[in-house]
């Protein structure tokens, strides 16, 4: 179930670090952001969390545009050469996250938040599963599916997917990738937040989580190969099993080791991922 | 910053030795001041020389500093060396160099992002683990309490030790045929391989350089407070501060950690006993403008501008 939600959170990061080369640091609190974006929704208007995503895509869109645009662009320019754009906007991202860590410690201060779990449970095949959890895996799993469609079938999609390939032949057929690659930032921010409201319905939130969340979000990355919807919702399902395992064999408190154990593992051991396709 | 006058720097370190070892004199709240300032220093220069002459940049430095801390802490009140505090502490700086080279082994096969993630996620996963080790052995959530290895006047001389020779060891070692090697690496490692540089060792080298420094950070700030526990031994936090000092002084000056530690940790206490927790937000709004407007930060600024007016006069 949780490994659902996984590939749903890394889907942003996956498609940001495939298609531009950018690594977003600050996609963790982005997904800490959507999230309080749901427990806001309950909060005030004591509605279903969920309805939040009426607010997160033109939030993450615009805000993408804004950064990139604006921000990263312009990093990308000013550098000189590959290994220094990487740098400058890995530092860039950092800062951010900084930023919106630091605001959230102020604004909600560090208690631990959550939304009321009222669902009933339902009974599946004989498993047990609160309700909450399974709508929350449908709906990474129909969010998961849309991008997917969005970049198989949609003309931006398409483009996004040749800016990835060979830039300047896409420059040639008078695509300006500035353009697409805002697009595809963007689409990468709006998935985050969506991962945030989805996460907001089962899990605490706490600003801290962003840490958390974005180095599993990097495991599930590096699990399931970059720029690949499939591979990170496989990516996901893995790392979900694998948590899901020490917990049972182990204790709970030391799952998140094991993410972070995966990830320098798989990094060192099979860098392209699992699936491998994207070099 | 060339380095023509040597002796003007020695004096000017002299200088800022001696007045910085009559601290302690005055009260322990300005020792302390004074001692966190030194100690960001000294993570500073650790820092730098993995990500400034090196070139890889490293989320999760502070991971060694907590190895560090937590070495000194069990050889302390484990190991029956009680009665060796100052071989306990040195022990920490070994501990953390002997994490270096094992884990830089690793850690170097990686590149740019990857490396990065990989730091970032080595300190996460090592406070997860020494928070669930049992309580008997590490201390667990509540960490260790030492109040026999306290000392905090003692601490900060030995910082101040620890921290100005460390300066001249770098102010020694980036003109040495090490600090050009690695300066070689940073431009081009593929480039250095070609020429037959052995650049996985020499990378390992610095970094086990780094790592001892920082082992032996984490084991000094031990024996000023005298208890050590994982949220704050591997604190993520430190790292952004060393980030954001490194950058405003300037990444890869001799200089820059120094004058940005020293900037910026005057700056964030004053903005944090202010207002707590906004220090971060300025954090990363230092972070983030010093990216847009001044990549190479103050120092490196400075640089550019006297190689520029040299040029003009010639």
């Amino acid at each position: 179930m949780i490994g659902g939600i996984y590939g749903l959170a890394a889907l942003g990061l996956s498609l940001i670090w495939g298609v531009m080369k950018v690594v977003n640091l600050a996609h963790g609190t982005f997904i800490m952001l959507g999230a309080y974006m749901g427990y806001g929704m309950y909060y005030f208007f004591k509605i279903n969390p969920l309805l939040s995503i009426v607010f997160a895509i033109p939030i993450g869109i615009l805000s993408g545009v804004v950064i990139y645009k604006y921000l990263i662009n312009r990093i990308i320019e000013a550098s000189t050469n590959e290994l220094e754009t990487e740098m400058m906007t890995l530092l860039f991202t950092f800062g951010i996250s900084i930023i919106i860590y630091g605001s959230a410690l102020n604004i909600w201060g560090s208690d631990l938040r959550g939304v009321p779990t009222l669902m009933p449970t339902i009974n599946l095949m004989g498993m047990v599963i609160p309700s909450a959890r399974f709508i929350a895996f449908l709906s990474a799993l129909i969010l998961g599916l849309i991008l997917y469609f969005l970049l198989k079938k949609t003309y931006l999609g398409k483009a996004i997917r040749a800016v990835t390939q060979r830039r300047e032949y896409v420059m040639l057929n008078g695509i300006n990738p500035v353009k697409i690659f805002q697009w595809a930032f963007s689409i990468g921010l709006v998935y985050a937040f969506l991962a945030g409201v989805v996460i907001s319905l089962t899990y605490p939130i706490t600003p801290i989580m962003g840490v958390n969340y974005l180095l599993k979000c990097f495991t599930v990355v590096v699990l399931g190969g970059l720029g690949n919807p499939i591979g990170a919702f496989i990516g996901g399902l893995l790392l979900g099993l694998a948590e899901s395992y020490t917990t049972l064999f182990a204790t709970y408190a030391i799952s998140p080791a094991v993410a972070f154990i995966t990830l320098i593992l798989i990094l060192i051991l099979r860098p392209s991922g699992i699936l491998g396709t994207l070099k | 910053m060339g380095l023509k006058n040597k002796r003007l720097w020695i004096l000017g370190w002299i200088f800022f030795v001696i007045l910085f070892a009559l601290a302690p004199k005055s009260g322990l709240k300005t020792t302390t001041y004074f001692f966190l300032m030194i100690k960001y220093i000294c993570l500073c220069i650790s820092f730098n020389l993995i990500a400034g002459y090196v070139g890889y940049i490293s989320f999760g430095h502070v991971a060694f500093y907590g190895i560090g801390g937590y070495t000194t802490a069990l050889l302390f009140s484990k190991a029956h060396l009680s009665s060796y505090p100052y071989l306990c502490i040195l022990f920490g700086g070994v501990g953390g160099a002997i994490a270096g080279y094992l884990l830089g082994k690793v850690l170097f096969k990686l590149r740019g992002a990857y490396f990065a993630i990989a730091t970032l996620a080595l300190n996460e996963a090592l406070k997860v683990i020494v928070f669930n080790i049992p309580e008997e052995f590490s201390g667990g959530t509540f960490g260790i309490p030492l109040p026999a290895l306290r000392n905090p006047d003692m601490a900060y001389y030995l910082m101040l030790l620890v921290t100005s020779l460390s300066f001249l060891f770098i102010l020694y070692l980036i003109n040495s045929p090490f600090g050009i090697t690695l300066k070689a690496i940073r431009e081009d490692e593929d480039g250095a391989m070609a020429i037959g540089i052995d650049a996985p060792k020499y990378k390992i080298r610095a970094f086990v350089i780094s790592t001892f420094l920082m082992g032996i950070a984490g084991a000094i700030d031990l024996q000023f407070i005298g208890y050590i526990y994982p949220e704050a031994a591997f604190f993520i936090e430190t790292n952004v501060e060393v980030i954001a000092m490194t950058m405003l002084g300037g990444i890869g000056t001799l200089l820059g950690p120094v004058a940005g530690s020293t900037i910026l940790f005057i700056l964030s206490d004053f903005i944090w006993s202010k207002w707590p927790f906004s220090h971060l937000i300025m954090l990363g709004i230092v972070i983030c403008m010093l990216v847009l407007f001044m990549p190479r930060g103050i120092f490196g600024l400075l640089d550019e501008k006297i190689s520029s007016l040299r040029g003009k006069i010639k």
